[in-house]
């Protein structure tokens, strides 16, 4: 468990972080989100000690990172950045066992290891152990920057807009790994974006920052439901909030269960948008859902989506 | 690739393929000049000098009467034939034609002088003095010129070319050891120094080395400082600078003051052979000037390791030592190899002026020649200092060939 206490960071006379207080649980993906300069990549910093706070701690699984050398804190975490920082002298297999080495593994666990996280970020470690940075796509080599964060296996990941600078297929298709690997390793993870869209998909937790300060921290759903103020509200949602909401909330939470309709039920798990766009190409009003959990049926309509007490709970 | 970008490196195969199309695909115009210029002054000017002693200057003596006429026409051939390789269209096998046939005439050019030399010992006997004459002097230039020229249009292998400029060195030294040299007037000033020569030399490669010794680590460090602390970037560089514009001799000179000082107060020092002329002065201006451009270099190399690299190495638990040894410092080789070269032939050269305080090295035979008015002296003194510069330049090249494994792929 992560637990940032009450932090403050100053950069001569601008308060970047402003006494912040956040509770990550382990095993989560919490995203800090804001736009630039809300002292989210700031907070991420203090976390690995790269900045040290004016005021405040950062616990990790109750202890003070202060009370630790940032060296050794560092080699616990994995980090990954936007420019991903790959040593562009060495091989990728020499990249990614970087922290292992240092932690003095023997060399055959870390070429082990090093296979190992290639396989699991996708990539086929006979074709790429060897190369060098240079001959990598831009996404290939972020694959290879989340690999040498976790190298070590640590239990928290920081990664600051780590897919910021790719293109969108390419970010959504690390995305994608990013959640698979997760849901396999079971990581606490703080990513900082300012990309809504990419922090909906993968926290389960967001903290909104602004000015330094946290405006509002909670599921996807309900800063998008329930958002503080103005600012949460513009940020999270702006003119596409409902639609954004549709993709946090699952099925089953509007399911008629009981009632019945024609057609291939859509699991109670998936998200409302999925439906939607079920009904809308299919030109149909009611889809049949399955429960697969509970094996109990029921059927969504049209109307259950814009929900009739309340469009944005 | 990525770790050249903007590094000192300029014999990439790409900027060569550059020039090779800029250059058009017709006849190479410069190298035409070159030739006419080799022949106008082969017609006009002495190909050697000839005077009755060492001191009073020679008369120009024409190639043709010089040496007979199949070493003449011999010598004429060979700049006729670079001539017609400029005439060809621009390529590979141009490059290779004209690298070897200006080789060879340079070669040619040494062995003729000699010869002729030889000749005018028979004649006029051993204290007539044969020089080198202009008519040699541009042949052996626009030669020299014409194959570093179609060398670098090649662009071989760093490590190709190393060996090249060694068999080319290893060539001339043949030509002088087998005596086909030791008539003319350079020679035999050798020859007359033979005992002192060796020892000057290891003074000079002494006095270079002890201003490295100096010069390496505390340039570096200044470097790294200017590196990590902006605020003394500005001051420190602007010291370096001034440093650097003071004219050697004024440096030398402005040592013995402060040093005879010193040496006089503590007698220790004299001991150990400190004072105000002499080695110990010519070494610290040495180093003195050896710090600018290492400081420079390395905070250049240092500098140019990008920031992500060393925000993702820091991340990731790197401390401060391991980032430079294992990061900076291997991503700055290629332009802390530039700048030790720069540092070495400039030292090499200005060690040159360490005579004038009595520090010997080969400097000492160029102010003796000076002296005596004995231009064959001085010639030998400035030819070795080349020749010394040029070796070191050579094997730091190697070195960086040999520890950027990927530069030139």
């Amino acid at each position: 468990m992560i637990v940032l206490d009450r932090l403050t960071k100053r950069f001569g006379t601008t308060l970047a972080v402003d006494n912040l207080s956040l509770t990550v649980p382990n095993g989560s993906i919490c995203a800090l989100v804001g736009a630039s300069g809300c002292g989210k990549s700031t907070t991420l910093r203090l976390i690995n000690r790269l900045s040290e706070p004016d005021g405040g701690h950062v616990l990790i699984d109750g202890t003070d990172a202060a009370s630790l050398a940032p060296v050794a804190l560092r080699r616990r975490i994995g980090y990954v950045i936007q420019s991903i920082g790959l040593f562009p002298h060495w091989s990728i297999a020499r990249n990614i066992g970087t922290v292992p080495e240092l932690l003095g593994w023997p060399a055959h666990r870390v070429a082990q290891r090093v296979d190992e996280l290639l396989d699991l970020v996708g990539l086929d470690p006979a074709r790429y152990r060897s190369r060098r940075p240079h001959e990598l796509s831009g996404g290939q080599q972020q694959r290879v920057g989340v690999a040498r964060a976790l190298a070590a296996d640590p239990d928290l990941l920081l990664m600051d807009e780590p897919f910021g600078a790719l293109d969108p297929v390419t970010r959504d298709g690390l995305q994608g790994a990013l959640l698979d690997i997760q849901a396999r390793t079971r990581k606490t993870v703080v990513i900082v974006t300012h990309d809504i869209d990419e922090a909906i998909r993968l926290a389960s937790l967001i903290a909104v920052l602004d000015g330094g300060r946290l405006i509002q921290q909670g599921s996807p759903h309900e800063l998008l439901a329930r958002p503080a103020n103005a600012f949460v509200e513009a940020f999270v949602g702006g003119p596409r909030r409902g639609l954004r909401l549709l993709q946090v909330t699952p099925v089953g939470e509007r399911t008629r269960y009981g009632m019945g309709a024609e057609g291939v039920p859509i699991d109670a798990g998936a998200t409302l948008d999925v439906a939607l766009e079920r009904m809308v190409t299919g030109n149909i009003d009611r889809i049949p859902v399955l429960d697969r959990a509970t094996g109990r049926s029921g059927a969504l309509s049209l109307t259950d989506i814009v929900a009739p007490d309340g469009a944005l709970r | 690739m990525s770790l050249t970008d903007g590094s000192a490196v300029a014999e990439t195969p790409e900027t060569a393929a550059i020039q090779r199309r800029t250059g058009g695909a017709g006849a190479n115009p410069l190298l035409m000049l070159i030739v006419a210029g080799m022949a106008a002054a082969l017609a006009s000017l002495g190909f050697v000098s000839v005077g009755p002693n060492r001191i009073v200057s020679g008369k120009p003596l024409a190639l043709w009467s010089a040496v007979e006429p199949a070493f003449a026409v011999g010598l004429a051939m060979l700049i006729l034939m670079l001539g017609l390789a400029a005439l060809l269209r621009s390529g590979a096998w141009r490059d290779r034609l004209v690298s070897v046939v200006a080789a060879l005439l340079l070669l040619a050019s040494v062995a003729t002088a000699g010869h002729a030399a030889s000749l005018v010992a028979e004649a006029s006997g051993p204290i007539a003095r044969t020089s080198l004459g202009a008519a040699f002097w541009i042949i052996a230039a626009g030669s020299a010129f014409a194959f570093a020229d179609a060398m670098g249009r090649m662009a071989p292998h760093p490590l190709a070319q190393v060996v090249v400029a060694a068999a080319m060195g290893g060539a001339l030294a043949a030509l002088a050891v087998s005596g086909a040299l030791s008539d003319l007037s350079l020679a035999r000033e050798f020859a007359n120094r033979r005992e002192a020569y060796g020892a000057e030399v290891l003074r000079h490669l002494a006095l270079v080395g002890g201003a490295l010794a100096g010069a390496l680590p505390i340039g570096a460090l200044l470097g790294v400082v200017a590196l990590r602390r902006q605020a003394w970037r500005k001051p420190l560089f602007a010291v370096l600078n001034l440093i650097q514009t003071i004219p050697s001799i004024a440096i030398f000179g402005l040592l013995i003051g402060p040093l005879s000082t010193l040496s006089a107060w503590l007698p220790g020092l004299r001991s150990l052979g400190v004072g105000g002329i002499g080695a110990a002065p010519a070494i610290i201006a040495l180093t003195l000037y050896g710090l600018l451009p290492t400081a420079r270099g390395t905070f250049a190399g240092l500098a140019a390791t990008p920031p992500a690299v060393i925000e993702a190495a820091r991340g990731m638990g790197l401390d401060e030592r391991q980032i430079l040894w294992r990061v900076s410092i291997p991503l700055a080789l290629p332009i802390l190899i530039a700048s030790l070269r720069l540092v070495v032939v400039q030292l090499v050269g200005l060690a040159v002026v360490a005579a004038l305080i009595g520090a010997g090295g080969l400097g000492a035979f160029i102010f003796q020649g000076l002296g005596q008015t004995a231009t064959d002296l001085i010639l030998l003194g400035a030819l070795s200092a080349i020749a010394l510069a040029l070796a070191a330049d050579l094997a730091l090249r190697s070195l960086g060939a040999a520890l950027t494994p990927g530069a030139s792929s």
